[in-house]
């Protein structure tokens, strides 16, 4: 039966998109779309919950039980609530107490900031390295992409650039042959990706919408 | 046994490369290298589109305004942080308005809140007059579509917690067409929807400061005419800052990182094949010596 309703929700759901879409302006339908969007807001809050739960669940499991690396479980939980109050606490009490503001900052722009941007910068020196050790012109098409690798590098920055200004021929020189790679053979590929990724969207969204998409509760016996 | 100089260069260890690395991208902000500086094309289309805002503004009563879409984290501020802040700067000593919003990062309009704060005080401009943050509304499509129709329906409360009607700036926008233009910043995605459900409604001109890595995803857009102009990565930054002339912001200053570590990238890959080639043709010699030797 819960499955039965699933499949009813989830089909009149689509179906006021798609007749939203395909529908004259003046049908009206446009007013009671600022209702539809708030209505899936109250929804995307209720998933935000579960999440949260979830989250408290498997943790919390993990710290009673004392798993092997429980001690991270108790950081996540604790940065949560941490967080959470800091932000809870500004925005609510005004005007912000000097500590609440003390506490959020320390948290968000002395904490996750710097903590997020240093572990997505070890990229770079992962990336020098990779390059280093894995790009090897072992054929003909490794070579032709090694070499538009460097051109598009070399492209991309100002000493690069300068290195090729000499040329009298504009067309000649590094910037304008990385735009030439990048405008057409680039754009052309990314175009034909583009094409493809979104004849597969269309085709999962009509297998969602009509409840055919295997996987996920679909294939389960709620 | 002594290994052959073509496979030592070959096995350079690792934390050799990460050391340089460290050097190269510490050193010019301890020593700035002057550094020349090009600008693309599609960043003049982006500053020429603000320009053209900022012109019809100092005549208008109903002033345009740009919709700042601030779709990135800490994790790539690296490059957004720039791109934000010349486009703040361009808009406040322009007279341009604009709005901070996010759908995806909730982090991305408080660093932007950040940078604007900055540059108004700057500039002696206020907030409510001259800029607005929304902050962080989480929207699936619907929610946007409705958004689309009307922002008012959707936000209604600034970051501060004052109804947004009754902010001053806000007199200026009834709808989503009063917006000029979207300024989309992002390490990922999300521009896609701006392009697929905005501007065919509207034509609301969008436009994208983006992480160098997505730069060539945007090509069709930018190709089609569908986006206006781009900042791509650190240099499209740094090629705006040059325009407005805020030639002390993180983009100019990061440049001379940037160019070392991109120097020395090539110069390990091409260490790595130089040593790789000579092994090559090493091990075809051998071959054929001991094929001839055999016979």
């Amino acid at each position: 039966m819960r499955k039965k309703l699933l499949m009813i929700l989830t089909f009149i759901g689509g179906l006021y998109y798609f007749v939203y879409w395909v529908m004259p302006v003046e049908s009206r339908l446009e007013d009671t779309l600022a209702y539809f969007g708030k209505v899936t807001l109250v929804i995307g809050g209720f998933a935000f919950l579960l999440g949260v739960i979830n989250m408290v669940r498997l943790h919390g499991g993990k710290i009673v039980l004392k798993r092997p690396g429980y001690h991270n479980s108790v950081a996540l939980i604790v940065a949560m609530i941490a967080m959470t109050l800091a932000e809870l606490l500004r925005f609510y009490i005004k005007p912000t107490p000097d500590w609440v503001s003390k506490a959020y900052d320390l948290l968000f722009f002395h904490m996750r900031t710097p903590i997020d941007s240093t572990i997505f910068s070890l990229l770079a020196f992962y990336m020098a390295s990779a390059a280093y050790r894995a790009f090897r012109i072992k054929s003909l098409e490794a070579g032709i992409m090694m070499a538009v690798a460097v051109i598009v590098m070399l492209g991309q920055i100002t000493v690069g650039i300068s290195l090729t200004k000499w040329i009298p021929s504009e067309m000649l020189q590094l910037q304008n042959i990385r735009e030439w790679f990048m405008k057409y053979w680039n754009a052309a590929a990314q175009r034909g990706i583009l094409f493809g990724a979104m004849v597969g969207a269309l085709a999962l969204s009509m297998r969602i919408w009509l409840s055919l998409e295997r996987g996920s509760f679909f294939d389960r016996q709620l | 046994m002594k290994k052959p100089w073509y496979e030592w260069i070959q096995s350079i260890d690792r934390r050799i490369i990460y050391l340089v690395v460290f050097v190269l991208v510490s050193l010019p902000f301890f020593i700035p290298i002057p550094l020349p500086m090009d600008v693309s094309e599609q960043v003049q289309k982006l500053y020429n589109k603000v320009e053209e805002i900022a012109e019809y503004n100092k005549t208008a009563k109903k002033k345009k305004v740009v919709l700042f879409s601030m779709e990135w984290d800490p994790a790539v501020q690296a490059e957004c942080w720039p791109q934000t802040e010349a486009m703040a700067e361009h808009c406040l000593t322009r007279g341009v308005p604009f709005i901070l919003f996010s759908r995806w990062r909730p982090e991305g309009p408080t660093l932007a809140q950040q940078i604007a704060e900055k540059r108004a005080k700057e500039h002696g401009k206020k907030y409510g007059e001259d800029w607005v943050n929304f902050g962080y509304k989480r929207m699936d499509l619907p929610a946007f579509l409705a958004f689309i129709k009307d922002i008012y329906s959707q936000v209604t409360k600034d970051t501060e917690g004052t109804p947004i009607r009754t902010v001053p700036m806000m007199k200026h926008v009834e709808s989503i067409r009063d917006v000029d233009l979207i300024f989309h910043v992002t390490g990922s995605v999300g521009v896609e929807q701006w392009i697929q459900y905005l501007q065919p409604e509207t034509g609301v001109d969008v436009s994208i400061g983006c992480t160098a890595i997505i730069g060539p995803e945007m090509y069709p857009y930018l190709d089609s005419g569908q986006m206006v102009g781009m900042m791509e990565g650190l240099s499209g930054a740094a090629q705006y800052e040059r325009l407005v002339g805020h030639l002390e912001g993180r983009g100019t200053r990061g440049m001379g990182s940037q160019n070392l570590a991109h120097f020395w990238i090539i110069a390990m890959m091409i260490l790595g094949n130089v040593g790789y080639v000579f092994q090559r043709r090493r091990e075809r010699l051998d071959k054929q010596r001991v094929e001839m030797s055999g016979e």
